[in-house]
């Protein structure tokens, strides 16, 4: 990747691509939320104010940016169409598996263990942290696949505007 | 539990102030000869304050309740929802078009002048949406 200098160990594509990601994510959910009505009923959730929110989007956001450091390591988003894009997407599914497995099972441990002092069960606990990880992983990847089939059509828009570009001042 | 709400929706604010300002700064500044780097330290600063925008605009929600579909209040919360949505796909599209024209070296002043006068005007129509949304 050309787009150097690095800040926070990221490139701009990296922190870009991923921050796209996690934005249209939460908009589509909010906007999906809000038009079927569901919002309101959601919205406040009881007991979980605005500092545990802001806790849980900046787990999500780290998570991703991780995640997408490790799918764009390799060439990035550049030229995707000379090269096919298969691989970029398998380690795109991958790469959110890993980051819904993380995130809920996250979130359903840190539930638990808040859960203990109010008479939960070890077992249950853990259970939790169980079905979150493996739910988490099932919904990431297919959240993966469909953000990375969006990731790679934006980078061939950008190529081709570049390209069309290009012939522009070569005429 | 209010200051924190104020706070919350002061970093909202700021950080429109900021993905605004810049885009119109970074525009101007094409106009006028301005350094290469500055529309790649524009996306740095605007992907770094959406993410704050999101969960700010989220925690506005929250601490407002948010209106059912079908009322005006709702409505206009859809436009702009519909709007902000379309206008983060159309802006990670400017981050990569600008990161392809540094990676060629390749001089796009006026091409890039044009992406933040977009991003500029569309903002504009956001922060309108959002007058909207607060005093009706």
């Amino acid at each position: 990747m050309a787009d150097r200098p690095l800040r926070f160990g990221l490139s701009l594509e990296t922190a870009a691509v991923a921050t796209f990601d996690v934005v249209a994510f939460g908009l589509v959910g909010v906007l999906a939320g809000h038009a079927s009505g569901a919002l309101r009923d959601l919205l406040p959730v009881p007991g979980f104010g605005t500092v545990p929110g802001i806790l849980v989007f900046g787990y999500l956001w780290a998570l991703v940016l991780l995640a997408m450091r490790w799918v764009l390591a390799e060439d990035g988003l550049s030229r995707t169409e000379d090269r096919s894009p298969v691989r970029l997407l398998a380690r795109g599914v991958a790469g959110a598996t890993l980051v819904g497995s993380a995130f809920v099972g996250g979130l359903g441990l840190v539930g638990g263990l808040v859960g203990l002092r109010s008479g939960i069960e070890p077992l249950s606990v853990a259970l939790l942290t169980l079905f979150g990880v493996v739910g988490g992983a099932l919904g990431g990847a297919l959240v993966g696949f469909v953000f990375g089939l969006v990731d790679v059509g934006l980078a061939r828009g950008a190529d081709a505007v570049v390209d069309r570009l290009a012939d522009r001042r070569s005429r | 539990m209010a200051v924190l709400h104020l706070l919350v929706r002061t970093v909202h604010v700021l950080g429109m102030v900021a993905l605004l300002g810049g885009s119109a700064v970074t525009w101007y500044a094409l106009r006028s000869g301005a350094p290469p780097s500055l529309p790649v330290r524009y996306e740095w600063l605007f992907w770094g304050t959406m993410g704050a925008m999101l969960v700010t605009g989220v925690g506005n929600l929250g601490a407002l309740g948010a209106p059912g579909p079908g009322t005006r209040w709702g409505t206009v919360l859809t436009v702009k929802l519909a709007f902000v949505t379309a206008f983060v796909v159309g802006s990670a599209l400017r981050t990569l078009v600008v990161l392809r024209l540094r990676e060629r070296g390749a001089i796009a002043t006026d091409a890039l002048r044009r992406l933040y006068g977009a991003t500029t005007l569309a903002l504009l129509v956001v922060v309108l949406l959002a007058e909207v949304l607060a005093h009706g």
